[in-house]
């Protein structure tokens, strides 16, 4: 990565201003709806998306990275973050089942699970075991050839 | 971070005190990035400073393979939106008016852009993680090309993470905002693609030779060992994210996988008469009206011999039947056999002309979903349907009785149920 790399060149300047137009043409859709998009709603959760993922779930997550790396043996670490990915992809799509708001009493049809926290948890619970039983099969077939040998690493 | 601190102090570097005006720096040839890393030297602390950001995969490499897949998600999203928007919405140009065949067109569009919105989500997430250190990238700016670039990133990340979170929240049906759902996503779709086409303009330059390179030399600096998950582990981590979220909520469209879909809000055969409902006739305030015995079905509008006819006489009608889905805007479908008279039987008693678009209204007095239009080719469609039965029953008060609309390759919001009229315009 280097930072002194600035952008440039023909194709640069022609993408940059076809979008630059089609973002202004999106933006100028929004505010000539006003009365649907309501703009001062639009940019609460447009700004508090941004700045909820920069400044609470990422830092979130660097967090956890640290956390992860005192208290997970090196081994097995890689695969418990990876785990830990699988596991937060499947949370975040879910919340919104999981809250329930959604739910109208004269729909049933709509969030049909009266249990989508069990759910979730069955879920977690697969991919939790998936991953021990993929650490337990490389630690044996680790043991298996033999880690005292000269010639292994 | 490749650049070098051995050297913090360019050896150009004027006396403190002795600072020059920017404009005179700048004519002088010094970059803009050289000036304001100097003049904003003492902020670079925390999260700005060198190396401050550990983690292997903050690379070049993983920012790019993860851009590439999202940028085939989001492009996928934003014409499958389309569609879905000009079906609804349709542009007065002839070829561009949604076919009524193939049936299930819409249903696989539709689906596909639920799922790829919701593929997205892992992606985003990992490439988020993956670019994190440029948002602390030091000095700010480089030049005033790279300022350009950086202003427009805000409405690339801040418009897919609004994107994705309100499409998401859409699904199941929860409202948070106070904005219409179906407006401000889809004019919020143009902010991203356009500033996706920026960013792709700007990453062409970066992203194009580190592809091209052989692979044995695309990462030069060979990865450290036991640091946690390597670049390569974070790409079959993303992947298999992707498969989960997938397979545990696409079974709300693609029937096969129907019991893997656990966190999906909809399932395909859970309603009434095992087929999902998007709006109750309690919901549509309709209840009363639908079951009144004086209900009919008018025909009317530029016909020659305008209509009204009773249920009981819609029913000694010539039946048709057709296999046809139901496909939510939200992304569910359902297939199920639909039994009542077909639409063009009903023009052609009334006498309307061949080349006539129908409006279809719903007994429902509110709601942007109590009429919708057939544009030529549905309407005169033989699969197009005022339907009585769903798989052989009459159907349910929440299914449209005593008639509803079904047609093929249709968003099911424009299936009006309980019609109480067809208007040839």
């Amino acid at each position: 990565m280097s930072p002194r790399r600035a952008p440039g060149g023909r194709a640069f300047w022609i993408l940059g201003a076809v979008g630059t137009a089609v973002i202004v043409f999106g933006l100028a859709g929004l505010l000539r709806n006003a009365a649907q998009t309501v703009p001062s709603s639009w940019a609460t959760f447009f700004v508090g998306g941004l700045l909820v993922s920069d400044f609470l779930v990422l830092p979130g997550v660097a967090l956890a990275g640290v956390v992860v790396s005192r208290i997970v043996p090196r081994a097995p670490r890689a695969t418990v973050q990876g785990a830990l990915l699988v596991s937060a992809a499947l949370i975040l799509i879910a919340i919104p089942v999981l809250t329930g708001r959604g739910r109208n009493p004269n729909n049933p049809s709509i969030l049909p699970d009266s249990d989508y926290a069990g759910e979730l948890a069955i879920v977690l619970a697969i991919v939790w075991g998936v991953t021990a039983l993929l650490l337990l099969v490389r630690t044996r077939a680790r043991r298996t050839s033999d880690p005292r040998s000269p010639t292994s690493r | 971070m490749a650049r070098s601190r051995e050297q913090p102090h360019p050896p150009n570097r004027p006396a403190r005190g002795h600072r020059r005006p920017l404009a005179q720096e700048l004519k002088a040839g010094r970059t803009l990035g050289d000036v304001l890393e100097e003049r904003l030297a003492p902020l670079q602390r925390g999260p700005l400073r060198p190396g401050a950001f550990s983690s292997r995969l903050h690379a070049e490499r993983v920012a790019t393979v993860l851009g590439i897949a999202l940028g085939v998600t989001f492009t996928t999203c934003f014409l499958t939106g389309l569609i879905s928007h000009f079906a609804q919405h349709p542009l007065d140009i002839g070829f561009l008016s949604m076919p009524a065949s193939p049936a299930g067109l819409y249903r696989v569009t539709q689906g596909v852009h639920v799922a790829s919105g919701i593929a997205s989500i892992p992606l985003l997430a990992a490439k988020l993680w993956a670019v994190y250190p440029r948002l602390f990238a030091f000095p700010p700016v480089e030049n005033l090309v790279h300022a350009f670039e950086r202003a427009l990133i805000p409405f690339l990340t801040g418009g897919a993470i609004f994107m994705l979170f309100t499409g998401l929240l859409n699904t199941a049906r929860w409202y948070p905002w106070g904005f219409n759902f179906t407006v401000a996503h889809y004019w919020t779709a143009w902010i991203v693609i356009g500033a996706l086409i920026v960013h792709i303009g700007a990453k062409l330059a970066v992203a194009g030779p580190a592809l091209r390179r052989p692979r044995r030399e695309r990462s030069p600096e060979p990865e450290s060992d036991g640091d946690g998950i390597s670049r390569r582990g974070l790409f079959v981590a993303a992947g298999t994210a992707v498969a989960a979220v997938t397979l545990t909520t696409v079974g709300q469209t693609f029937r096969p996988l129907k019991d893997l879909a656990r966190l999906a809000p909809r399932r395909p055969d859970a309603g009434p008469q095992g087929i999902p409902v998007n709006k109750s006739a309690v919901g549509a305030q309709v209840v009363d009206a639908a079951r009144d015995a004086d209900w009919a079905l008018e025909v009317g509008g530029r016909v020659a011999r305008p209509l009204r006819l009773s249920l009981a006489q819609l029913g000694e009608l010539p039946q048709r039947e057709a296999h046809l889905p139901i496909a939510c805007v939200e992304g569910w479908s359902a297939a199920a056999r639909w039994r009542g008279v077909a639409v063009g039987t009903l023009l052609e008693m009334a006498g309307a002309e061949p080349g006539a678009e129908v409006v279809v209204h719903s007994l429902q007095q509110r709601g942007s979903y109590r009429s919708s239009r057939l544009n030529v080719a549905h309407a005169r469609h033989p699969d197009t349907l005022l339907a009585l039965q769903i798989n052989g029953e009459t159907l349910h008060v929440d299914h449209g009785y005593p008639a509803r609309l079904i047609a093929p390759n249709r968003p099911g919001v424009q299936q009006t149920k309980w019609v109480a009229r067809l208007e040839v315009v």
